[in-house]
């Protein structure tokens, strides 16, 4: 089997259990309206440009393959949970 | 010795024609309803009497048990290996550490179909059971997943 591995210092940054206290506090937020209005402009980026399951899955895939590569904590970009969401904005589309 | 390519399609192929009641959970599920994160892990929930079924139905495809059924249904999971690693939940039901349960048949009662590709389904949980889900092991990075599928339910996603 070959997989590609997170860097240590990453997997414990988003894997270590939170007390129940603090992931509560943390879940508590809700989202603005334009919050919600940003994120399904994300959404519609994805699914349109990406229109199957199967597409979704290649996608994230190959951006899998170049984060563990070049993971954003050994770069200036250190701050996305394993969370590809910021890479489209980049890209060219709806949200920029 | 070279890594062979896993066929993702094959298993999800083989999955919805063994009629295995199987529901595709994790990170990869959020991918499946249209929210781009990063995974490379397969998670799959599937009903504790159809563990055989799923080795049956994947073993062509070279994934294999790491455990046998009997030995997976007392502990809760298993793993599926081979080119690929699938985690596999087999418990009849699930609590969040705050005490909250979802059991399996009802959150595949309230399941969401999805196209794979459009003759290949995959299913996941509905966008509340998956928000329970995602609360059962605390993580900073289910807290970013939970804030993501809120926004979804919210902006009316189309499985919500």
């Amino acid at each position: 089997m070959k997989r590609q591995q997170l860097a240590p210092e990453i997997v414990e940054m988003y894997e270590t259990p939170l007390t129940l206290e603090e992931f509560e506090r943390r879940t508590a937020t809700r989202p603005t309206e334009e919050e919600v209005a940003d994120f399904m402009d994300l959404i519609r980026w994805f699914t349109g440009r990406y229109p199957t399951v199967k597409d979704r899955f290649a996608y994230v895939k190959r951006k899998y393959a170049e984060w563990t590569r070049n993971p954003p904590a050994r770069t200036e970009h250190a701050a996305q949970p394993g969370n590809a969401a910021d890479e489209p904005r980049a890209a060219p589309g709806p949200r920029r | 010795m070279e890594a062979t390519e896993f066929d993702e399609e094959a298993m999800f192929s083989a999955i919805a024609r063994s009629g295995v009641r199987a529901l595709l959970i994790g990170r990869r599920a959020l991918v499946a309803l249209g929210i781009p994160v990063l995974t490379a892990d397969y998670d799959l929930w599937i009903h504790i009497d159809d563990i055989a079924a799923l080795n049956a139905a994947v073993e062509p495809l070279d994934l294999y048990p790491n455990r046998p059924p009997e030995e997976a249904r007392r502990s809760g999971r298993y793993v599926l290996e081979g080119d690929e690693r699938v985690d596999v939940l087999v418990a009849r039901q699930a609590s969040t550490k705050d005490g909250i349960p979802l059991r399996f048949d009802d959150a595949w009662a309230r399941r969401t179909t999805l196209p794979y590709t459009p003759s290949v389904p995959i299913l996941v949980p509905c966008i509340d059971d998956m928000i329970l889900t995602k609360r059962w092991s605390l993580r900073p990075k289910d807290v970013d997943d939970i804030a993501m599928l809120e926004k979804l339910k919210q902006g009316g996603g189309s499985t919500s």
